[in-house]
């Protein structure tokens, strides 16, 4: 036999079982993958959302044997790998019917399994009819024995090694913390550390491992990193009384008190807003101090107001987060273990880990995206008056990364006294600040109004205009927006700085840059409103010219 | 105008059992329902007859014990036939089922042919009558479903919840045909699995060999005396066909398979609450034509319980191939194992001295994968020159 595992224990067939089963749902077809080191299942969907992959250690088996050399029948599913140490390692995998082997692997009633074994021939001895079949071999304890050859096809594997990835953010960004707060560290967090550490070492396919560690004020948005760990039976009842088919995404909102976990489900419209689907929300909130840690990566404003700042948040599909945490429990076992949750900006993959001893269990999933741009500049914008796209920058703003902790966190106490807001290199026209009210739309100009485009040779007379007729500063907003090639329409509120004089081609334009850009502001602000209002997720930025009133979006 | 004028025939049973008549028919609710069932009535007992497609038959014997009261009589013979819808008779009884509430007696009762079969149900407070046409028919055509007694191939009794899951097993993973295998060693170690091919693949239960659940298993030679070992009897049948008896054998403590030269499988199935009586079948031949089964002799005052017989032909188009595959895969099984046997203990080229006593004590592992119990096998580099060493009674090359 080139391969063969058992096991002997129901709890193991169980857990067997339901890894097998949730991993159908995510593709017909499962993929299994051996090395000498460890038994992994792991399945992706066919659209490439959904990565679960369950590792069963060698422990896992009460008899494991690894024999690639034997191999002579589909060799394609040979691989040779180098691991860290520079040794090569012979993994197999290939891709078997997982509908086929849930059948095969469910428990029948009344009877229990004694002994489970999976074994592949394939050697030079091995028969016509059993090449690249996985031999079952079931002894049941009423002393029935079952056998089942199943075909598999030999494949390559291919990790997606986002947890990886993660995990090497993860120490970049936090580790010097935790190095510099050792002795304070909750133990679950430098629990956490340390595997990660090992795991990062140990792992094959692991090519970018350089500790890249970062110090505080080298860090910016692109890497930020968030962890949530609580015991899995916090999620798991509360999925328990989720409907996937009621309430189809899930989103996790964490700040310093609670975490926030929500069920919830958009409502449809249809034409003349007739109602086809109600939306539906659940959701639970825990304190933080159940949770077993959490790290956030948040940003610190000096004025002291992190607003929403504070809460970060992740939505994703509930369906295959429900069958993946079906794996880790049954009813009976008891619902322990730890469920670490690791995720980035929204939009990036969420990875969700659950350890046992001998079985790893992780999903990647990916997730929402909508609203990250709001987001981003809400959080950044305090009562700045520029927002500009963090990524450019970089040098400028510094980030705090700071791991919370049940009790105060050395590092609050010890916080930097004062971050640079971010701001415009705009900033230092030292206008005033424009009042943020609320922007009226105004699809065309008025006939009267029309020589808004020979504004730069008639500023004088625009103004003049534009005093008398307050509410439609199209003209003023005209020459603009034209300058960043989108119309926008909108009430502007009084232009405060007319008073400014003399006007020239320069001030005008750093004012119409200053009123632009707040103006996005203030489109940011109101949809913000909004989302806070109505409680979707998405909202759409600069609704074109012909839409003088906004509509009700598919997803409002 | 009735033929039978003034009570010449006039049967009437009535118990309080209820539950026990109903599963006992809904064992023949897999055998199409739409069409008639054929009730015996006679001194001894009821009995209901079923026939598919004269490739199956079931008859299902309820003894006159099991009724609280029981009158037959009927001056023109000794038994009564009558047909009568099986769907209505069913649900007649399932929906009486339903309600348990209260102890409910169940009347049968039949005045011979022209009059219908009326069916009382009553409870203490209701009682409910429902009356159903029948017709008489005159001849039975069982030639060809009966089980020739000296031809007889294989017989064995097995446990009746064993049997069931392996049958429900077999559903489950799709099977289309199965197959079953049966064979005795020398040495008393017996073995009876069910083996399937369906998209799965191949796939075999073999049902444990201990003697409390396979209870006898011999092989003849075709003349239901002499024993044969080392050669087994394979019978392939449509699982469809197979299927059928899934449901009484649910119902069964013990369930004897006889299978003769003509690929006629009898199944029996005895289905009691009590301690079952074994039967030894081959001597007991003074049957009756109606095929009651032969238990009911040996239990004289006490009710014998549900008695059940299954007569159902092999296929008839077996496909030389599949029969040589299952063969193979039975014998592969004993490659694997001897094998391993000698791998683990000597690693060296098996010498002829590992005869059949040694091989088979290993059998109580009997698996495809040539398994013993839970030892962890240390692995040692593999000689290429090592040929896998076989049995000496399987020589089969298995590829090249």
């Amino acid at each position: 036999m080139s391969f063969k595992a058992t096991f002997q224990d129901s709890e193991k067939h169980n857990i067997w079982f339901r890894t097998v089963s949730a991993l159908t749902t995510v593709r017909k077809d499962i993929n299994f993958t051996i090395t000498s080191a460890e038994l992994i299942a792991w399945a992706i969907n066919t659209t490439d959302t959904t990565l679960c992959q369950v590792r069963f250690a060698r422990s896992f088996f009460e008899d494991y044997e690894f024999k690639p050399y034997e191999i002579v029948f589909g060799e394609d599913g040979v691989q040779i790998v180098p691991d860290s140490h520079g040794t090569d390692q012979k993994l197999y995998s290939f891709e078997v019917n997982g509908r086929h082997l849930t059948t095969i692997s469910k428990k029948p009633d009344g009877d229990s399994v004694n002994e489970f074994t999976i074994a592949i021939n394939n050697t030079a001895s091995c028969p016509d009819v059993l090449a690249n079949r996985l031999l079952i071999h079931i002894e049941m304890s009423s002393l029935i024995s079952k056998d089942y050859t199943p075909q598999f096809t030999p494949i390559k594997y291919d990790p997606i090694v986002i947890d990886l990835k993660y995990k090497r953010k993860f120490l970049d960004v936090y580790g010097s913390k935790s190095r510099s707060v050792q002795e304070t560290l909750n133990h679950r967090l430098s629990e956490i550390f340390v595997e990660a550490e090992r795991e990062l070492s140990t792992a094959l396919f692991n090519e970018n491992n350089e500790p890249n560690p970062k110090d505080m004020n080298q860090l910016t948005m692109a890497d930020e990193i968030n962890l949530v760990c609580c015991n899995q039976a916090l999620i798991k009842n509360f999925l328990d009384n989720c409907n996937p088919n009621i309430t189809e995404e899930m989103k996790l909102e964490i700040s310093h008190q609670k975490l926030c976990v929500t069920a919830f489900t958009k409502a449809i419209y249809g034409k003349n807003n007739d109602v086809l689907r109600n939306n539906i929300s659940l959701s639970n909130t825990i304190s933080t101090s159940d949770l077993e840690c959490h790290c956030l990566f948040l940003k610190e404003i000096n004025n002291g107001d992190k607003g929403d700042d504070g809460t970060k948040s992740i939505v994703f599909k509930l369906k295959d987060f429900k069958n993946f945490m079906s794996i880790g429990s049954s009813g009976k076992s008891s619902l322990s273990g730890n469920l670490n949750i690791w995720f980035c900006h929204r939009g990036e993959p969420l990875l969700v880990e659950l350890n046992r001893p001998d079985v790893k269990s992780e999903l990647v999933q990916i997730t929402d995206s909508s609203g990250m741009a709001n987001a981003e500049n809400e959080n950044a914008i305090t009562k700045a008056t520029a927002t500009v796209s963090p990524n450019t920058r970089a040098s400028r703003e510094p980030f705090k990364a700071e791991p919370f902790l049940p009790r105060v966190s050395p590092l609050k106490s010890s916080s930097v006294p004062s971050k640079e807001t971010r701001r415009s290199p705009l900033k230092n026209m030292g206008g005033s600040i424009p009042n943020k009210s609320s922007i009226t739309r105004q699809l065309f100009v008025k006939e009267d109004d029309e020589h808004p485009l020979s504004v730069w040779n008639h500023e004088e007379e625009e103004l003049k205009r534009e005093q008398p007729e307050p509410n439609e500063e199209i003209l003023l907003a005209a020459p603009a927006e034209r300058s960043r090639t989108t119309v926008g329409w909108g009430q502007r509120p009084l232009e405060p700085d007319h008073s400014l004089k003399p006007m020239d081609k320069q001030s005008m334009l750093k004012q119409e840059k200053r009123k632009y850009l707040q103006e996005l502001k203030d489109e940011q602000k109101r949809q913000k409103r909004e989302i806070n209002d109505r409680s979707t997720q998405e909202s759409q930025e600069g609704l074109g010219p012909t839409q003088p009133n906004r509509p009700k979006g598919l997803f409002d | 105008m009735r033929i039978n004028d003034g009570k010449a025939t006039h049967f009437s049973a009535s118990t309080f059992h209820l539950d026990h008549i109903t599963t006992a028919l809904n064992c023949l609710t897999p055998f199409d329902n739409k069409q008639d069932v054929l009730i015996f009535i006679d001194e001894d007992g009821l009995s209901f007859a079923r026939e598919c497609n004269h490739t199956i038959r079931i008859q299902l014997f309820l003894s006159r014990d099991l009724f609280a009261s029981y009158s037959y009589h009927n001056e023109l013979g000794d038994q009564s036939t009558l047909c009568v819808n099986m769907n209505y008779l069913l649900n007649s009884f399932n929906v009486a089922h339903r309600n348990v509430d209260d102890a409910l007696e169940s009347t049968l009762s039949y005045n011979g042919p022209g009059t219908p079969l009326q069916l009382i149900f009553e409870d203490s407070l209701i009682s409910e009558s429902v009356e159903y046409h029948t017709y008489h028919v005159s001849s039975l055509d069982t030639i060809g479903l009966k089980l020739d007694r000296d031809q007889v191939l294989f017989e064995c009794i097995v446990k009746g919840d064993v049997l069931y899951s392996a049958i429900k097993d077999l559903k489950e993973i799709g099977c289309r045909g199965c197959c079953i295998f049966a064979k005795i060693d020398e040495d008393g170690e017996n073995t009876f699995a069910l083996l399937s091919k369906s998209q799965l693949g191949f796939s075999r239960i073999k049902l444990p060999s201990s003697r409390s659940i396979l209870e006898k298993l011999e092989v003849y030679d075709g003349d239901s005396t002499s024993l044969v070992y080392d050669k087994p009897v394979l019978g392939f049948f449509d699982f469809n066909s197979f299927d059928k008896i899934r449901q009484s054998t649910k119902v069964a403590s013990k369930v004897l398979l006889r299978m003769d030269v003509h690929g006629l499988l009898s199944v029996n199935i005895l289905s009691r609450t009590d301690d079952v009586i074994l039967t030894d079948t081959r001597s007991n031949s003074n049957n009756n034509d109606n095929n009651y089964g032969n238990h009911r002799k040996q239990l004289s005052g006490e009710y014998p319980g549900i008695v059940i017989e299954v007569c159902m032909l092999e296929k008839e188009n077996i496909d030389e191939a599949d029969q040589e595959e299952f063969q193979l895969l039975m014998e592969i099984n004993e490659l694997e194992r001897t094998s391993r046997f000698s791998k683990k203990s000597t690693y060296r080229r098996r010498q002829p001295v590992f005869n059949h006593g040694g091989d088979f004590s290993e059998s109580s592992t009997d698996n495809l994968l040539g398994l013993t119990n839970a030892r962890v096998e240390p692995i040692s580099p593999q000689k290429n020159g090592d040929v896998s060493p076989r049995s000496n009674n399987n020589e089969i090359p298995l590829f090249f």
